[in-house]
């Protein structure tokens, strides 16, 4: 197995001397990014304490661990984590990691349980990470340590969003909705589904050396990429009979709020095409024929005259709603990321249907998918030129945009920008610099 | 020998269980339209077996460090526990389930 970097042990000093940096490295007034926040290990030490250690981050989907024992091995950051069923039906969240030798509790990816028994020297967990059994109790003198003090350790905060389970290691953090701030009606219209949703076809990773940010700034704040990143593969994909045009300039709105970013654009007649381009005609027609009953649950505006397109939940989530697909851009020391992908589907869709979205998404975004690969290209494309002492000095642009605020025609609520823009980008960066900047409990 | 009736067939899953409080405490394990009963508590440490996994081949295996016993007689397959679970008659009539404690 191959290991990434031992890990940094910040100090007080340390840290203060990486506050300096990151004040210095964005610079979201003017639009700059100093790329060290891609390739310096301490920075990505700080950025676990201080981001992953802070934030609401998504650890699993309901439809994972349907009962009672089901369980799902997941992270939070660096941390691995243990999503499980109870049997009073809540979820728990748990560190990954028994308290005796720190091993990994549970090492299957996913799977059904009564306990979570160590494989090094036995000691034993219940569903709910509570430490049950120290082996060979009566020989050992196990008796003498209460075992209610030696549990795994729990998150702070637990919060199923429509199906979605985030979890956060803040007692301090914001309740769930609050953390969306004014991107909040976005993800309502996106995750409201009538039925609800699911995952289906299993949990997809691979392996991408570049860092996570580059596939999350990207989901919140990049559709500019498209047209150049992306146009072979859309040739590719290109239906018989028709010829690639020109797209017309992009209508619709950038949103952006506390870190989180996305665009929507107008449901028009060329939104189903494109629907039908991605996931073909049957699930385009299944769409429409879902409308009205997702219009109940989110308002007409938004099931009905609103495309969503791409969006990036800070710090890693981001989902392609067209595509269907939904990943994790899991970090891996900071020059490697690990995707975790899924496709996301109706519960209540006809079976048809869902096997239809399992297909395009691997074609399209998953680990073999066209489009995926020629991003995974880029972002490993500047990983590596940041090898360079020189490379890593340079600020890159990220000036892109109308800096607008407001939507003129009041459409669409929150923060805005026109679609084409960097202001997400601006927000992704300048919110992570906020929070790099703050200490966290326990540090 | 003293059978009283404790549970329906029916209040038992298929490869479920059952507990039966009281002194002892034990449970019934389901298998088919068998039903057997046995200790509470495995063995090996005081893992509660009705927690435990039951097995079509009249088998339960422990919740907790996986200790495997043969439901008909107690027998401990495999380790770490090594002594038998205590075992106990049970009949089953008309849908009722009747134990005997001794």
């Amino acid at each position: 197995m191959a290991l990434h970097p031992a890990p940094i042990t910040l100090t007080p000093g340390v840290r203060s001397a990486l506050e300096e940096k990151v004040a210095s490295l964005i610079d979201s007034e003017t639009g700059t990014i100093g790329p060290e926040i891609y390739a310096d290990p301490y920075l990505h030490e700080l950025e676990q304490e201080r981001v992953f250690g802070r934030c609401w981050l998504l650890v699993a989907h309901e439809s994972l661990i349907p009962k009672a024992g089901d369980f799902f091995a997941s992270r939070m950051g660096e941390d691995p984590v243990l999503v499980v069923r109870q049997k009073d039906g809540s979820i728990a969240v748990f560190l990954n990691q028994c308290r005796h030798r720190g091993a990994r509790l549970c090492r299957a990816d996913l799977g059904k349980t009564k306990a979570f028994q160590c494989t090094y020297h036995g000691w034993t967990y219940d569903l709910g990470g509570n430490l049950v059994s120290i082996s060979k109790s009566d020989a050992v003198g196990g008796d003498r340590i209460d075992k209610s003090e030696w549990g795994a350790i729990k998150v702070a905060k637990i919060h199923n969003f429509y199906g979605l389970i985030f979890a956060t290691w803040d007692e301090d953090a914001p309740s769930f909705e609050d953390s969306l701030g004014e991107t909040r009606w976005y993800w309502e219209a996106m995750f409201n589904r009538p039925g609800g949703t699911e995952v289906i076809g299993g949990v997809q990773k691979w392996e991408v050396p570049a860092n996570w940010k580059f596939g999350a700034e990207q989901f919140a704040s990049d559709i500019y990429h498209f047209d150049y990143t992306h146009v072979a593969s859309a040739l590719a994909m290109m239906p018989e009979g028709m010829e690639y045009q020109e797209p017309p300039p992009l209508e619709g709105r950038q949103f952006r709020d506390r870190g989180h970013g996305g665009v929507a654009t107008p449901m028009v007649e060329m939104s189903d095409m494109q629907t039908a381009m991605a996931m073909g005609m049957e699930v385009m027609r299944y769409n429409q024929s879902t409308r009205d009953a997702h219009a109940k649950l989110v308002g007409e505006q938004a099931a009905k005259q609103t495309q969503f397109v791409h969006a990036n939940m800070f710090p890693n989530m981001g989902i392609l709603p067209l595509n269907q697909t939904l990943r994790i851009w899991q970090p891996k020391g900071p020059n490697a990321m690990e995707v975790w992908a899924w496709t996301l589907v109706d519960r209540d869709a006809p079976e048809d249907i869902k096997k239809q979205c399992r297909i395009k998404t691997q074609m399209t975004f998953a680990s073999s998918g066209v489009f995926e690969q020629d991003d995974a290209e880029n972002w490993t494309e500047i990983q590596r030129v940041l090898r360079g002492t020189k490379a890593r000095k340079t600020l890159f642009n990220n000036m892109i945009g109308a800096n607008e605020s407001k939507d003129p025609s009041g459409k669409y609520p929150g923060r805005t920008d026109r679609a084409q823009s960097e202001a997400a980008s601006r927000e992704f960066y300048s919110w992570w610099r906020d929070l790099m900047l703050q200490p966290v409990q326990g540090e | 020998m003293a059978f009283e009736t404790v549970a329906s067939l029916d209040d038992i899953e298929d490869e479920g269980t059952f507990v039966v409080d009281g002194e002892p405490k034990i449970v019934l394990f389901r298998v088919g339209t068998d039903v057997f009963a046995t200790q509470f508590f495995c063995t090996h440490e005081d893992a509660p077996m009705d927690d435990g996994w039951v097995g079509d081949d009249c088998t339960v295996e422990c919740p907790w460090h996986a200790s495997k016993f043969d439901l008909r007689t107690g027998e401990a397959l495999g380790p770490p526990a090594f002594e038998p679970l205590q075992t106990y008659p049970v009949r089953v009539e008309d849908g009722a389930v009747m134990l005997d404690r001794g």
